[in-house]
């Protein structure tokens, strides 16, 4: 069990998430994109490749959520968070989705047939603690929005303004999720320093982004996706490195890691770390 | 510490870090050529800072691209650390 403190201050930091979303962030998939614009840009087969990238892998949503609510039913702040986060999200897939459809590369019914083959198989949380998840969400939440701003230059330099309208919303709401997660872990550094940098550390040497191994022809998408400037030293530099700096901490704050055999699930921290 | 032979030492790291034998590496090897990721590099890099007994900021090691650079920014970190 975490302690009543704490679970104060993650009650307070989900209002505080809650109440910008509300205030600032909210945004509307059918009335905020000029979707008529969407008949003036070139064709671009590549960007839409990446945007079906990111689209299949929002679609394991819900996946995320029963991993989140999971570990978080029992904790108020955390669960709707969880509600709020996987809402949020829910849209992201959407808008990619509509974009496909209506700029005339996937056909509703194609979408429909991805969408089928992508839930056929199951996304499982790569770490088993809360503590080690939220560290797990606040770095994959970061390097979804270096994805997504990564992509909306892309396709603002080639002339899709909508698309880079979609990604720019998108990346807006990563960024809220990001931010959200690296106060939680302020609070959890500031009651247990020592074993949240143990966590901090095993996350950093076992990460791997969510699902992208799940969505079919994963490679050439890969490939694709290189083209546009992803890539493991980017992970490291505008995402690791962000991250851990604004948490007041560097790679000399971790401890030395112990590598998880692939595809194995890491249980890490003591069962305190569990909510 | 100016007789360390750097890329010995990242030779060294690859296997006890990772259980991998390099090939033939020299100062104008490229790292991302040698089939290892970011995350694998910052721990190799750890390996040889503890070895070493110094700190490589990590905004200088994110700049490193060959072994030479890297021999370069470990003997500079040093000279500092040894610098009265």
């Amino acid at each position: 069990m975490i302690s009543a403190a704490l679970n104060e201050k993650f009650y307070r930091e989900y209002m505080t998430f809650f109440e910008q979303a509300e205030r600032t962030r909210r945004w509307n998939p059918f009335t905020d994109v000029d979707w008529d614009a969407l008949s003036a840009a070139p064709r671009d087969d590549a960007l839409a490749l990446s945007a079906e990238t990111f689209c299949g892998v929002e679609m394991y949503l819900p996946d995320y959520i029963d991993g989140h609510l999971d570990l978080f039913r029992d904790n108020w702040a955390r669960a709707w968070f969880a509600a709020a986060w996987g809402y949020e999200e829910s849209k992201h897939a959407l808008t990619l989705w509509r974009y496909l459809v209506k700029g005339g590369y996937r056909t509703d019914a194609q979408m429909h047939e991805l969408a089928g083959r992508l839930l056929a198989q199951k996304w499982r949380p790569p770490f088993t603690t809360g503590r080690t998840m939220t560290v797990y969400g606040a770095v994959q939440e970061m390097t979804t929005f270096v994805f997504y701003a990564k992509q909306r230059r892309l396709a603002d330099g080639r002339g899709h303004a909508v698309l880079a309208d979609v990604y720019k919303l998108i990346a807006k709401d990563e960024m809220a999720h990001a931010q959200y997660y690296e106060m939680i872990l302020r609070h959890y550094l500031d009651e247990d320093r020592e074993g949240t940098l143990k966590d901090v550390a095993h996350v950093f040497y076992n990460f791997t982004m969510p699902a992208y191994d799940l969505v079919p022809d994963y490679d050439s998408r890969v490939e694709v996706m290189r083209t546009a400037g992803i890539d493991r030293g980017v992970f490291l530099t505008e995402v690791w490195g962000p991250v851990l700096k604004r948490l007041g901490l560097t790679r000399h704050d971790l401890p030395r890691p112990s590598r998880q055999p692939a595809g194995a699930a890491a249980t890490v921290g003591s069962p305190e770390s569990a909510s | 510490m100016s007789d360390i032979d750097v890329i010995e030492l990242f030779r060294q790291a690859a296997r006890e870090v990772h259980g991998r034998e390099l090939g033939a590496l020299d100062a104008a090897t490229e790292i991302s050529t040698l089939g290892l990721d970011s995350v694998a590099v910052m721990e190799m890099t750890g390996c040889l800072e503890e070895k070493l007994q110094i700190r490589i900021p990590d905004e200088e090691l994110a700049e490193v691209e060959t072994l030479g650079q890297l021999d370069t920014l470990i003997r500079r970190v040093i000279a500092g650390k040894e610098a009265p």
